[in-house]
Protein backbone atom coordinates (compact mmCIF):
# COMPACT_ATOMS: atom_id res chain seq x y z
CA UNK A 1 0.00 0.00 0.00
CA UNK A 2 1.33 3.48 -0.79
CA UNK A 3 1.46 6.44 1.63
CA UNK A 4 -0.92 8.07 -0.81
CA UNK A 5 -3.34 5.38 -0.44
CA UNK A 6 -2.97 5.44 3.64
CA UNK A 7 -3.20 9.14 3.93
CA UNK A 8 -6.47 8.79 2.35
CA UNK A 9 -8.05 6.17 4.34
CA UNK A 10 -6.81 7.82 7.46
CA UNK A 11 -8.76 11.16 6.25
CA UNK A 12 -11.91 8.64 5.45
CA UNK A 13 -11.55 7.34 8.73
CA UNK A 14 -11.44 10.78 10.46
CA UNK A 15 -14.06 12.26 8.09
CA UNK A 16 -16.66 9.10 9.30
CA UNK A 17 -16.04 10.21 13.42
CA UNK A 18 -16.33 13.67 12.66
CA UNK A 19 -19.83 12.85 10.95
CA UNK A 20 -20.53 10.41 13.42
CA UNK A 21 -20.06 13.09 16.28
CA UNK A 22 -21.84 15.58 13.85
CA UNK A 23 -24.96 13.09 13.82
CA UNK A 24 -24.97 11.89 17.52
CA UNK A 25 -25.07 15.67 18.74
CA UNK A 26 -27.92 16.40 16.21
CA UNK A 27 -30.11 13.40 17.35
CA UNK A 28 -29.17 14.52 21.02
CA UNK A 29 -27.42 11.20 21.70
CA UNK A 30 -24.43 13.23 23.19
CA UNK A 31 -25.32 15.75 25.60
CA UNK A 32 -24.32 19.30 25.51
CA UNK A 33 -22.90 18.86 28.91
CA UNK A 34 -21.22 16.02 28.40
CA UNK A 35 -19.25 17.68 25.38
CA UNK A 36 -18.77 20.93 27.21
CA UNK A 37 -17.06 18.77 30.32
CA UNK A 38 -14.75 16.79 27.83
CA UNK A 39 -13.81 20.21 26.62
CA UNK A 40 -13.08 21.79 29.68
CA UNK A 41 -11.17 18.86 30.98
CA UNK A 42 -8.91 18.61 27.66
CA UNK A 43 -8.58 22.97 27.70
CA UNK A 44 -7.40 22.77 31.76
CA UNK A 45 -5.33 19.66 31.34
CA UNK A 46 -2.05 20.69 30.10
CA UNK A 47 -0.63 17.51 29.09
CA UNK A 48 -4.30 16.78 27.14
CA UNK A 49 -3.20 20.13 25.50
CA UNK A 50 0.05 19.18 24.39
CA UNK A 51 -1.60 16.11 23.03
CA UNK A 52 -3.76 18.70 21.16
CA UNK A 53 -1.19 20.75 19.81
CA UNK A 54 0.59 17.58 18.21
CA UNK A 55 -2.12 16.68 16.50
CA UNK A 56 -3.07 19.22 15.66
CA UNK A 57 0.28 19.64 13.93
CA UNK A 58 0.13 16.28 12.40
CA UNK A 59 -2.90 17.16 10.96
CA UNK A 60 -1.66 20.12 9.39
CA UNK A 61 1.29 18.10 7.81
CA UNK A 62 -0.79 15.34 6.67
CA UNK A 63 -2.85 17.58 4.94
CA UNK A 64 0.16 19.43 3.66
CA UNK A 65 1.89 16.05 2.20
CA UNK A 66 -1.76 15.02 0.60
CA UNK A 67 -2.23 18.30 -1.04
CA UNK A 68 1.69 18.00 -2.36
CA UNK A 69 1.38 14.27 -3.14
CA UNK A 70 -2.05 15.26 -5.31
CA UNK A 71 -0.28 18.54 -7.25
CA UNK A 72 2.83 16.12 -8.23
CA UNK A 73 0.26 13.18 -9.80
CA UNK A 74 -1.88 15.65 -11.17
CA UNK A 75 1.28 16.98 -12.79
CA UNK A 76 2.55 13.65 -13.91
CA UNK A 77 -0.90 12.76 -15.89
CA UNK A 78 -0.79 16.29 -17.65
CA UNK A 79 2.15 15.86 -19.48
CA UNK A 80 3.53 13.95 -22.54
CA UNK A 81 7.04 12.48 -22.15
CA UNK A 82 9.72 10.48 -24.18
CA UNK A 83 13.37 9.65 -23.75
CA UNK A 84 16.46 11.03 -25.06
CA UNK A 85 19.63 9.26 -24.44
CA UNK A 86 21.03 12.25 -22.80
CA UNK A 87 17.91 12.49 -20.27
CA UNK A 88 13.98 12.49 -20.46
CA UNK A 89 11.67 15.57 -22.17
CA UNK A 90 8.71 16.53 -21.05
CA UNK A 91 5.75 18.18 -22.88
CA UNK A 92 2.87 20.00 -20.56
CA UNK A 93 -0.51 20.04 -22.10
CA UNK A 94 -0.51 23.55 -21.42
CA UNK A 95 2.64 23.26 -24.05
CA UNK A 96 0.13 21.73 -26.39
CA UNK A 97 -2.81 24.03 -25.80
CA UNK A 98 -0.81 27.35 -26.56
CA UNK A 99 0.33 25.86 -29.85
CA UNK A 100 -3.31 25.38 -31.12
CA UNK A 101 -4.05 29.00 -29.88
CA UNK A 102 -0.91 30.06 -31.67
CA UNK A 103 -2.33 28.24 -34.85
CA UNK A 104 -5.89 29.69 -34.10
CA UNK A 105 -4.16 33.58 -34.04
CA UNK A 106 -2.78 32.40 -37.71
CA UNK A 107 -5.91 31.79 -39.39
CA UNK A 108 -8.16 34.76 -40.40
CA UNK A 109 -11.46 32.89 -40.01
CA UNK A 110 -10.95 32.40 -36.32
CA UNK A 111 -12.13 34.69 -34.37
CA UNK A 112 -11.39 32.99 -31.04
CA UNK A 113 -10.26 29.43 -29.98
CA UNK A 114 -10.06 27.77 -26.78
CA UNK A 115 -8.19 24.61 -26.83
CA UNK A 116 -8.34 21.27 -23.91
CA UNK A 117 -5.95 18.95 -24.39
CA UNK A 118 -6.03 15.26 -22.47
CA UNK A 119 -4.12 12.84 -22.82
CA UNK A 120 -4.17 9.25 -21.84
CA UNK A 121 -2.57 5.90 -22.45
CA UNK A 122 -5.93 4.32 -23.54
CA UNK A 123 -7.27 6.85 -26.18
CA UNK A 124 -3.55 8.63 -27.33
CA UNK A 125 -4.09 12.50 -26.74
CA UNK A 126 -7.49 13.98 -27.07
CA UNK A 127 -8.09 17.75 -28.33
CA UNK A 128 -11.18 19.54 -27.96
CA UNK A 129 -11.55 22.97 -29.54
CA UNK A 130 -14.26 25.63 -29.11
CA UNK A 131 -14.20 28.16 -31.86
CA UNK A 132 -15.73 31.44 -32.69
CA UNK A 133 -15.68 31.80 -36.39
CA UNK A 134 -16.39 35.12 -38.65
CA UNK A 135 -19.73 35.07 -40.52
CA UNK A 136 -18.18 34.11 -44.50
CA UNK A 137 -16.60 31.05 -43.61
CA UNK A 138 -17.65 27.69 -44.68
CA UNK A 139 -17.99 25.78 -41.42
CA UNK A 140 -17.71 21.90 -43.04
CA UNK A 141 -14.96 22.49 -45.35
CA UNK A 142 -13.20 25.27 -42.28
CA UNK A 143 -13.40 22.66 -39.37
CA UNK A 144 -12.15 19.76 -41.95
CA UNK A 145 -9.10 21.46 -42.77
CA UNK A 146 -8.42 22.84 -39.06
CA UNK A 147 -8.38 19.31 -37.80
CA UNK A 148 -6.32 18.01 -40.44
CA UNK A 149 -3.40 21.52 -39.39
CA UNK A 150 -3.79 20.73 -35.85
CA UNK A 151 -3.27 17.08 -35.75
CA UNK A 152 -0.16 17.38 -38.47
CA UNK A 153 1.17 20.13 -36.85
CA UNK A 154 1.24 18.89 -32.93
CA UNK A 155 3.08 15.68 -35.21
CA UNK A 156 5.34 17.74 -36.49
CA UNK A 157 6.32 20.10 -33.70
CA UNK A 158 6.07 17.84 -30.74
CA UNK A 159 7.24 14.48 -32.88
CA UNK A 160 4.09 12.48 -31.20
CA UNK A 161 3.64 9.01 -33.01
CA UNK A 162 0.30 8.49 -30.81
CA UNK A 163 -3.41 8.71 -32.27
CA UNK A 164 -4.78 12.36 -31.88
CA UNK A 165 -8.27 12.92 -32.12
CA UNK A 166 -9.28 16.86 -32.96
CA UNK A 167 -12.93 17.40 -31.96
CA UNK A 168 -14.13 20.94 -32.94
CA UNK A 169 -17.04 22.91 -31.12
CA UNK A 170 -18.35 25.75 -32.95
CA UNK A 171 -19.75 27.62 -30.28
CA UNK A 172 -20.30 30.85 -32.18
CA UNK A 173 -20.73 32.98 -35.96
CA UNK A 174 -19.21 36.51 -35.55
CA UNK A 175 -21.53 38.56 -38.20
CA UNK A 176 -20.47 41.34 -40.21
CA UNK A 177 -23.36 43.27 -39.19
CA UNK A 178 -22.38 42.45 -35.18
CA UNK A 179 -18.55 43.34 -36.13
CA UNK A 180 -19.73 47.03 -37.27
CA UNK A 181 -22.09 47.71 -34.91
CA UNK A 182 -19.50 46.81 -31.56
CA UNK A 183 -17.20 49.35 -33.89
CA UNK A 184 -19.66 52.18 -33.69
CA UNK A 185 -20.52 51.42 -30.11
CA UNK A 186 -16.47 51.66 -29.42
CA UNK A 187 -16.46 55.30 -31.01
CA UNK A 188 -17.02 57.85 -28.15
CA UNK A 189 -20.08 60.27 -29.50
CA UNK A 190 -18.39 63.94 -29.92
CA UNK A 191 -19.56 65.79 -26.94
CA UNK A 192 -22.41 68.67 -28.04
CA UNK A 193 -20.84 72.04 -28.08
CA UNK A 194 -23.83 73.94 -25.52
CA UNK A 195 -24.00 77.81 -26.22
CA UNK A 196 -25.66 79.30 -23.16
CA UNK A 197 -26.22 82.83 -24.20
CA UNK A 198 -25.66 82.76 -28.42
CA UNK A 199 -25.69 86.07 -29.66
CA UNK A 200 -28.43 87.23 -31.81
CA UNK B 1 22.29 22.91 -1.51
CA UNK B 2 26.45 22.73 -2.12
CA UNK B 3 28.11 20.22 -4.05
CA UNK B 4 31.76 19.87 -2.46
CA UNK B 5 35.30 19.39 -3.66
CA UNK B 6 38.16 18.44 -1.65
CA UNK B 7 41.93 19.25 -2.92
CA UNK B 8 45.21 19.82 -0.82
CA UNK B 9 44.54 23.29 -0.15
CA UNK B 10 40.77 22.92 1.01
CA UNK B 11 37.70 22.87 0.03
CA UNK B 12 36.04 23.63 -3.47
CA UNK B 13 31.71 24.50 -2.78
CA UNK B 14 29.73 25.13 -6.16
CA UNK B 15 26.38 26.61 -5.11
CA UNK B 16 23.37 25.15 -6.49
CA UNK B 17 22.47 28.70 -7.84
CA UNK B 18 25.97 28.56 -9.98
CA UNK B 19 24.82 25.18 -11.80
CA UNK B 20 21.78 26.71 -12.67
CA UNK B 21 23.09 30.17 -13.79
CA UNK B 22 25.11 27.95 -15.97
CA UNK B 23 21.98 25.94 -17.14
CA UNK B 24 20.46 28.89 -17.89
CA UNK B 25 23.24 30.62 -20.33
CA UNK B 26 23.84 27.82 -21.79
CA UNK B 27 19.77 26.78 -22.51
CA UNK B 28 19.07 30.51 -23.75
CA UNK B 29 21.78 30.48 -26.48
CA UNK B 30 19.79 27.43 -28.39
CA UNK B 31 17.74 28.85 -30.88
CA UNK B 32 14.08 27.88 -30.44
CA UNK B 33 14.35 28.89 -26.72
CA UNK B 34 12.49 32.01 -25.81
CA UNK B 35 14.06 31.32 -22.09
CA UNK B 36 13.37 29.17 -18.89
CA UNK B 37 9.85 29.15 -17.64
CA UNK B 38 9.45 30.08 -14.01
CA UNK B 39 7.12 28.51 -11.18
CA UNK B 40 5.09 30.06 -8.17
CA UNK B 41 7.94 30.62 -6.09
CA UNK B 42 9.95 32.32 -9.01
CA UNK B 43 7.46 34.71 -9.82
CA UNK B 44 6.12 35.22 -5.66
CA UNK B 45 10.59 35.99 -5.65
CA UNK B 46 10.50 37.98 -8.62
CA UNK B 47 7.15 40.03 -7.40
CA UNK B 48 9.65 41.21 -4.20
CA UNK B 49 12.78 41.94 -6.21
CA UNK B 50 14.40 38.67 -5.48
CA UNK B 51 15.90 37.17 -8.80
CA UNK B 52 16.77 33.55 -8.29
CA UNK B 53 16.46 31.15 -11.14
CA UNK B 54 15.06 28.28 -8.68
CA UNK B 55 12.73 27.20 -11.56
CA UNK B 56 15.82 24.87 -11.98
CA UNK B 57 16.32 21.70 -10.50
CA UNK B 58 19.21 19.91 -9.72
CA UNK B 59 20.12 16.46 -8.01
CA UNK B 60 23.36 14.59 -7.01
CA UNK B 61 23.18 10.97 -6.69
CA UNK B 62 25.69 8.82 -4.21
CA UNK B 63 28.42 8.98 -7.21
CA UNK B 64 27.97 12.72 -7.23
CA UNK B 65 26.68 12.59 -10.67
CA UNK B 66 24.06 15.53 -11.43
CA UNK B 67 20.22 15.39 -12.95
CA UNK B 68 19.26 18.48 -14.12
CA UNK B 69 15.76 19.37 -14.52
CA UNK B 70 14.97 22.95 -16.92
CA UNK B 71 11.83 24.05 -17.40
CA UNK B 72 11.20 25.90 -20.50
CA UNK B 73 9.11 28.05 -23.18
CA UNK B 74 9.38 27.12 -26.60
CA UNK B 75 9.19 29.40 -29.78
CA UNK B 76 6.57 28.85 -31.82
CA UNK B 77 7.21 26.93 -34.87
CA UNK B 78 10.30 25.14 -33.83
CA UNK B 79 10.64 21.20 -33.59
CA UNK B 80 10.43 20.58 -30.08
CA UNK B 81 12.14 17.15 -29.67
CA UNK B 82 15.03 18.65 -31.90
CA UNK B 83 15.16 21.66 -29.19
CA UNK B 84 14.75 19.63 -26.64
CA UNK B 85 17.81 17.63 -27.77
CA UNK B 86 19.69 20.59 -28.54
CA UNK B 87 18.90 21.69 -25.12
CA UNK B 88 20.30 18.65 -23.53
CA UNK B 89 23.24 18.38 -25.17
CA UNK B 90 24.96 21.99 -24.52
CA UNK B 91 23.41 21.90 -21.30
CA UNK B 92 25.56 19.10 -20.38
CA UNK B 93 28.59 20.24 -22.22
CA UNK B 94 28.26 23.14 -20.57
CA UNK B 95 27.70 21.86 -17.02
CA UNK B 96 30.76 19.37 -17.73
CA UNK B 97 32.75 22.03 -19.01
CA UNK B 98 32.38 24.78 -16.25
CA UNK B 99 32.28 22.37 -12.67
CA UNK B 100 34.07 19.28 -13.81
CA UNK B 101 30.74 17.24 -12.41
CA UNK B 102 29.61 14.25 -14.48
CA UNK B 103 26.11 15.18 -15.75
CA UNK B 104 24.13 12.09 -15.63
CA UNK B 105 20.68 13.27 -17.37
CA UNK B 106 19.35 16.53 -18.41
CA UNK B 107 15.66 16.47 -17.98
CA UNK B 108 13.74 19.35 -19.92
CA UNK B 109 10.03 20.35 -19.16
CA UNK B 110 8.48 22.27 -22.09
CA UNK B 111 6.31 24.58 -20.14
CA UNK B 112 4.93 26.52 -22.76
CA UNK B 113 5.05 27.80 -26.58
CA UNK B 114 5.63 31.66 -27.12
CA UNK B 115 5.93 33.38 -29.88
CA UNK B 116 9.32 35.60 -30.65
CA UNK B 117 7.99 39.27 -29.30
CA UNK B 118 6.15 37.57 -25.78
CA UNK B 119 8.77 37.95 -22.96
CA UNK B 120 10.15 35.76 -20.63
Amino acid sequence: MKIYDIIIIFYIIVSALLGAVILSFSFNILEINDLLFRISTVYSSPNARIVLTASGIFFILISLLLAQITSAKREREKTIAFNNPSGQVTITLFAVEDLIRKIGQELPQVKELKPNVIATKKRGIQVNIRLVLRSETNIPEFTAQLQEIVKNRIQEIFGIDEQIIVRIHVAKIITQVEKTKKKIEAVPEEPEVKIPYPRI
Amino acid sequence: MNRYTKTELGEIKIHHNVFASIATEATKQVMGVVGISGNIKTYFLELLGIKNSNSIKIKFDKNNDATITIPIVVKYGYNIPEVASKVQEVVKLSLENSTNVAIKEVNVKIQEIAKDHEQY
